[in-house]
């Protein structure tokens, strides 16, 4: 309370110095996130965050502010839920408001294939200590009264998988609070500074290239999404993804009228109202590929097709601003998370749909490798090279559009 | 007289009045309670551009009354304000405003935990603009598709021009407007001008307008979408002119937001309809336009205080004003509403009584479309006031036509704006000068991060009025950072209905079988298959199956994915794309076979036939059609094999005639043998069936002898009538989908994508059998002879249960979760539970026995088998 | 005024290498519609169906494969001054300037051909979805005098034309 009436500076701009014990590149989530564990659990501190443009400018705003747990395989459960539950009290730890909203997420299925999906989802949530249950139709249309129950008329609901935990954020507040708690720290973060090559010698990374400079570093993380092939390339890495775009728009603020958070398994979009009383929709990503953050007309025009026929009164509502992000999606819809062949060079990345709602995990579990050399069992599944060793975590049908 | 009903009373409106006008006729003073401090709000800009005057209409939130026509029978009503707009107990909140800082929620009601939750549905009650009429239902609009040569948006005089300058030269344009054209313009030189070119626009032929047509994106393409009432236009041009005007910048001085403070064009405009802005006004100009402002508002009956003009155009000014030659509006006083206005001039301030304020020192193009563009590559010529502000009639309409006809335009440089000194920066979100200062001074500086925290440029007018503040404030602090330019211009440029931009994209599109009819006749039930509607099943489930496993039964599956290759290459290509053997199919035989992707993982499976003279036929599952003819054309061109591979999924139909009587039903139709020698299990022939035409392959997906039998789609009805007939007595009956599900299991077939994961390699589907490792290339060999020596971490094996768990039951030994079950049904032919499932392996082996767990509360316990449940051997399906 | 009639129509597909296509020709009796570089239709009445797969066969000597496609396919003609707005409601794609022509892109939303004569046009859409196409000429032309005519064979202005 008392902060309200305090003049302070919650985010600094650091100098740049040139030697570190551990640089990330990308000040996103995931960044920042491995940043604020690094010192705060680790005790280490001279870590500094390099972040091209400014902090949370990917992934971390632009995406749809789902927290959830509901995955298919016992490795992803363990993860998201490890990260659900860091989220859960994000706001105390770091000391900052990020607006989270239990709000129960409801994933709709309008054929037979995606009612045994979520039966089995379902099933599969319960067995690992995750609340997902199954509902029928009339269950459904309890839990959300506004849905249209025929779809449209086109392609009725008939059951749904029900994640009470599912919540809503403010995404751009992860970022920041993260920031600002690892500034706190000690940690450096610098904005508007570009890698633009890594130094690389015998195998080992000794430090990174910049627009302003050379930095050595002991080891360098790169929490890049988006652009990471660019990053990729430098260190002489193939990863295994290939990156398309993914849109979403708001509507203007309207009073409440939507609690539950909405996804369709078979329509493939998902509708949020957020506290501010903006409606929040999306759908899949492009089938293209591309690095271009251009927003389209044909998605506007089809998902918004598909989302009055959820919720008829949405037809009215007006759209305020669309947006793109870029999402790096891999085989397995599973992420990337670990070490690579050149020593002392780390990568988070394979982030997909389901980046977002994985930072507090991911930003502890790389912290943890970062500072002890241990993968930590948490993230182990989740190594560069499963792909090689035919050990894919296959989350396709959970990691849905967000 | 008509009226239309505002919040209880009946308000009168004259002809061209919009709800606004009207209301402010009406005495209407206070339109809307701001966003986050509940201040009242007057009309100020009268084009649509501000917050300020949106309210309900009739049952939809924030409608812009300025820019909406008044038709007698509408409902209005300000859905802001608590109990009233008129009366707000919440305008206290701006008394309270020290402890609402910028971002306060992040700073606040983080402890207790659980504290944010409790107050967070109160939060979201007081935010938002409106209600929603939950049981208003969608309008279905339709789409037009227009090609012209040239898009005009925006048809003031500049636009006008540039549209009969192109038409001129023998173009085709579409031009729109998002209002009808002049009503924008205060009457004079300027309006006249517009109308009168706005009757040769209309009567020229190869110009089409879309009046009240709201241009709301330039997308790639270029594409412009316009939203008008009668329908969503799609406009692909080759060039696109922006002429959408400029808007008088909004003023930075401390009480810029009371209600009585206008825009010079908004006062102007409602001056020109006979409406006072004000009784006593203060005015302050900067160009030769406020001279003509001040006249109209004195034709109007306003009496004029005082006005800051610049030393140029002070000595114009005529009649009893104190004129403040070089002076400026420093800030406005009142509560509710204007009292007075506070001049400075030359370091000293000067304060005058006033009820209303009018501002208009400096132009600010409506720049988001033109940004838009910029950001999708397209390039735009930008004419009259949004290209240069301030041109003269004549300037701007010569600016108009030289674009038109394809001619060079210049743009002003965007000039650098000032820091804003006080005041409301953003009327949407309630943000003042001292919250920007606050923000930065925390640490958020940039553009975008000053954005985001502060939520500044987020509102409804989506940085309309506020983007050159903020870009000031900006690059004030740090002129060197690349983000203190204008934020991206993201569409809509204004805000559009779901609706609106779904209009001709809403309709079911459902693809069906030549049979679709006759199942609904019969009293099928239809499910989605994909994009197909196929039949779940025809009433009893357990009748369709006995049907099917005791006597004969009928299925439609012209879902399949069919396809017809030929040409010299088509053995060697089928070799290279199939993991099975292809170059020794006999005549008229085909084979299972799997197809996988180079990661050796199974993406889809089907038959693989050969009819003899170098051509094959191939058929997929329903749910794989479209990938694979994509698949079938990458391979052929990568590997330049000279192949001809014709989709005949749409062409053919297949009816699959199964069971034990089978080939007696089949027998009586056909017009040449069926027996076991002429078609064995395997085969494939071409057979006369009740004078139809078909290829009839023996196969054994449901585990009976079956014959599926291609045609032409146009003789689906005629067979499957005469199938019917036929089988009658037999006993024959037609099974769906569900039946279908039940048959394959017992078999233990899979059904890709259901029992098979993304890394599904044959071998751990058990499907061993069906790649020849020996040859020496196929697609996935590769990765297959590495994962040889891996060891793999699941199984798919079938299951036996007492009962049928239900579908997904997760599987448990040892107390630990070892997997879970993809399929599962009770045979009636076993009476037993029969699934498919996968079970891991971590190194200890596959377990014998497993118990599935799924939520019934049941502890079935199992045995994992290897094979077909029914008919292992398979005597039934080769008979 | 706007006139609608399902068509009858034979569709005989030619696959073959680009250099091989050239000497596949339809006579009088179709019309020759180049559907992709290694891809070539001749599309006729439905009573010469036969001539065409035989003029087909005969153009390709032997070079290529030659499928009988008239089942897979949805034709609707329409005609009368109001002709060109059901391109405009239901086609993305530009209408060509000149005649006979053909345009390949998505009509309401499913692969569709659309071949102009000079006084109509010819709709192709895929056989399953013939019903969606009826059902969105009906929702778009509301405001138009439409005559729905009963199906009948195909005929062109211009037999042995190629486009």
């Amino acid at each position: 309370m008392l902060k309200l009436f305090r003049r302070e500076q919650y985010l600094r701009v650091d100098t740049l110095g040139d030697r570190y014990d551990v640089v990330i590149i990308g000040g996103g989530g995931h960044g920042l996130a491995t940043a604020y564990y690094l010192a705060a659990k680790f005790g280490v501190t001279k870590v500094a965050v390099l972040e091209r443009a400014y902090i949370g400018s990917g992934g971390t705003g632009r995406n749809t502010t789902v927290l959830r747990a509901n995955y298919k395989t016992p490795e992803t459960i363990a993860f998201y839920r490890a990260s659900y539950q860091l989220y859960a009290t994000l706001g105390q730890d770091l000391d900052y408001n990020m607006l989270r909203s239990q709000r129960g997420l409801l994933w709709l299925a309008h054929s037979e294939p995606q009612l045994r999906n979520q039966r089995e989802r379902a099933l599969q949530n319960q067995q690992f200590g995750v609340n997902t249950v199954f509902l029928d139709a009339a269950q459904v249309k309890a839990t959300c009264p506004e849905l249209d129950m025929t779809g449209g008329g086109k392609r009725p609901i008939l059951g749904a998988a029900y994640h009470p935990p599912g919540a809503i954020i403010r995404h751009d507040a992860v970022a920041w609070a993260y920031a600002m708690a690892a500034q706190r720290l000690g940690v450096e973060i610098h904005q508007g500074i570009e890698v633009t090559g890594l130094d690389i010698e015998g195998g080992r990374c000794r430090g990174v290239r910049t627009n302003q400079g050379p930095i050595a570093a002991g080891k360098v993380l790169s929490a890049v999404g988006g652009y990471v092939t660019d990053i990729a390339n430098m260190a002489g890495i193939r990863l295994p993804i290939v990156t398309h775009p993914l849109q979403a728009y708001v509507t203007e603020a309207y009073k409440p009228v939507l609690d539950r958070i909405v996804a369709s398994a078979d329509l493939h979009i998902y509708v949020s109202q957020s506290a501010r009383g903006e409606v929040l929709i999306g759908a899949e990503i492009d089938p293209f590929t591309s690095y271009s953050t251009r927003s389209t007309f044909p998605f506007l025009a089809s998902c918004s097709a598909r989302a009055i026929d959820l919720f008829p009164f949405l037809a009215k509502l007006r759209i305020l601003r669309q947006w793109t992000g870029l999402c790096d999606m891999t085989p397995d819809y599973s992420p990337l998370m670990g070490l690579c062949e050149v020593e002392n060079f780390l990568i988070s990345s394979g982030w997909g749909t389901w980046g977002f709602k994985a930072i507090p995990a991911s930003g502890l579990a790389m912290a943890e490798l970062l500072a002890t050399g241990q993968v930590p069992s948490l993230i182990a599944p989740f190594a560069l090279d499963r792909f090689r060793r035919d050990r894919a975590v296959p989350e396709r049908a959970s990691a849905g559009t967000h | 007289m008509t009226s239309f009903d505002f919040e209880g009373r009946a308000i009168p409106f004259e002809p061209g009045d919009s709800i606004a006008t009207a209301l402010y006729r009406a005495r209407v003073r206070i339109f809307s309670r701001s966003f986050k401090y509940h201040r009242p709000r007057g009309m100020y800009c009268g084009t649509g551009d501000c917050p300020n005057c949106m309210m309900t209409v009739d049952g939809e939130a924030a409608t812009r009354t300025c820019v909406t026509p008044a038709e007698p029978g509408q409902r209005v009503r300000r859905s802001t304000g608590w109990p009233s707009a008129d009366f707000d107990f919440l305008a206290g909140l701006w008394w309270l405003r020290a402890l609402l800082p910028v971002g306060f929620y992040y700073k606040s009601m983080i402890k207790p935990a659980g504290f944010f939750a409790t107050v967070e549905p109160s939060i979201r009650r007081l935010a938002g603009l409106g209600d929603v009429d939950t049981a208003a239902p969608p309008t279905d609009r339709e789409r037009r598709y227009h090609h012209p040569d040239l898009c005009v948006i925006g048809a003031g005089v500049a636009g006008l021009g540039a549209a009969l300058a192109a038409a001129a030269a023998g173009q085709t344009v579409v031009i729109c407007d998002e209002g009808a054209i002049g009503e924008k313009l205060p009457s004079g030189p300027v309006r006249d001008r517009a109308t009168s070119l706005a009757v040769s626009v209309r009567s020229a032929a190869g110009i089409t307008v879309l009046e009240r047509g709201t241009a709301f994106g330039v997308y790639e393409g270029p594409l412009v979408p316009v939203v008008a009432a009668d329908a969503l236009h799609l406009v692909m041009p080759r060039r696109v002119v922006v002429a959408t005007g400029a808007m008088d910048v909004h003023g930075a001085f401390a009480g810029n937001d009371l209600p009585g403070v206008w825009l010079g064009r908004g006062a102007a405009l409602m001056a020109s309809r006979g409406l006072r802005p004000a009784e006593v006004a203060v005015v302050a100009i900067d160009r030769e336009e406020g001279l003509e402002h001040l006249a109209m508002l004195e034709a109007a009956g306003v009496k004029i205080a005082a006005v800051a003009a610049p030393a140029a155009l002070a000595g114009r000014i005529r009649g009893g004003a104190r004129v403040f030659a070089g002076g400026r509006i420093a800030a406005v006083g009142g509560l509710k509403r204007v009292r007075s206005a506070v001049i400075e001039v030359g370091g000293s301030r000067h304060r005058i009584a006033c009820d209303g304020v009018v501002v208009a020192v400096g132009l600010e193009p409506r720049s988001n479309l033109a940004r838009q563009a910029a950001a999708a590559s397209v390039e735009v010529a930008v004419v009259g006031d949004a290209g240069r502000p301030g041109l003269s009639l004549a300037e701007a309409e010569a600016d108009g036509r030289a674009a038109g006809s394809g001619g060079a335009t210049t743009t002003a440089r965007p000039d650098l704006p000032e820091s804003p000194a006080a005041g409301f920066v953003c009327l949407c979100e309630d943000i003042t000068v001292p919250d920007l200062d606050l923000a930065w001074h925390e640490g958020f500086q940039s553009t975008e991060l000053l954005k985001r925290y502060s939520t500044v440029s987020m509102g409804p007018c989506q940085g309309g009025l506020c983007h050159r503040h903020l870009q000031g404030f900006v690059r004030a602090r740090a002129p060197e950072e690349i983000s203190s330019g204008p934020t991206t211009a993201r569409p809509p440029a204004r805000p559009v209905r779901l609706e609106d931009v779904a209009a001709g994209a809403r309709y079911p599109l459902e693809y069906r079988t030549a049979l679709h009819d006759r199942h609904l006749a019969i009293g099928g039930t239809m499910e989605w298959a994909g994009a197909w509607k196929r039949v779940e099943r025809y009433g009893n489930v357990p009748d369709e199956y006995r049907a099917v496993r005791e006597r004969v039964s009928v299925m439609d599956v012209s879902t399949l994915g069919k396809y017809l290759v030929a040409g010299p290459d088509a053995t060697a290509f089928l070799e290279g794309l199939y993991p099975c053997r292809v170059a020794d199919l006999r005549s008229h035989r085909s084979r299972y076979t799997l197809l996988l992707n180079e990661a050796g993982y199974v993406f889809d499976d089907g038959l693989v036939g050969s009819l003899g003279d170098g051509r094959y036929y191939l058929t997929f599952t329903s749910g794989g059609a479209d990938v694979v003819e994509s698949w079938l054309r990458d391979w052929a061109d990568t590997w330049g094999h000279d192949v001809y591979l014709a989709n005949q999924t749409y062409t053919l139909g297949a009816i699959n005639l199964c069971g034990p009587k089978a080939r007696e039903v089949l027998s009586g139709l056909a017009g040449g043998a069926v027996d076991a020698k002429a078609i064995p299990y395997g085969g494939l022939a071409s057979v006369s069936v009740a004078g139809i035409d078909c290829l009839v392959m023996r196969v054994g997906f449901v585990g009976e002898l079956s014959f599926e039998l291609h045609h032409p789609r146009s003789h689906s009805v005629a067979l499957w009538d005469a199938l019917l007939e036929a089988g009658r007595p037999f006993g024959i009956a037609p099974h769906g989908l569900e039946a279908l599900r039940l048959l394959r299991l017992e078999k233990a077939h899979i059904i890709v994508g259901q029992d098979t994961d993304f890394d599904s390699t044959p071998h751990k589907l058990g499907l061993d059998w069906a790649v020849k490792m020996d040859k020496p290339h196929f697609v996935g060999r590769t990765a297959l002879e590495r994962m040889a020596a891996i060891r793999p971490n699941r199984m798919l094996r079938g299951l036996r249960f007492p009962e049928a768990p239900a579908d997904g039951a997760q599987l448990v030994a040892s107390g630990q979760r070892v997997g879970y079950l993809t399929s599962s049904r009770f045979s009636p032919s076993l009476n037993l539970g029969v699934a498919l499932g996968w079970i891991y392996d971590d190194g200890a082996g596959i377990p014998e026995t497993v118990e599935a767990v799924d939520g019934s509360g049941r502890v079935l316990r199992g045995t994992v088998t290897h094979g077909p449940f029914y008919d292992p051997q398979g005597a039934r399906l080769r008979a | 005024m706007l006139r609608l009639r399902p068509t009858d129509v034979a569709i005989v597909a030619c696959l073959a290498r680009p250099e091989s296509l050239g000497g596949v020709r339809p006579g009088p009796i179709g019309v020759r519609l180049a559907i992709a570089p290694d891809e070539v239709w001749l599309v006729g009445r439905l009573d010469q169906r036969q001539a065409l797969m035989d003029a087909a066969r005969s153009g390709l000597a032997g070079r290529g494969l030659v499928v009988d496609q008239t089942d897979g396919w949805w034709v609707v003609t329409a005609s009368g001054e109001d002709r060109l707005e059901v391109i405009r409601r239901l086609m993305l794609a530009p209408i060509p300037a000149a005649a006979p022509a053909l345009v390949q892109g998505a009509i309401t939303g499913v692969p569709g051909k659309v071949v102009y004569e000079s006084g109509r046009l010819h709709l192709f859409v895929p056989a399953p979805v013939g019903h969606h196409l009826m059902e969105r000429l009906a929702a778009v032309t509301g405001d138009l005098a439409v005559q729905l005519e009963s199906p009948a064979p195909l005929a062109f202005d211009t037999p042995g034309a190629s486009c």
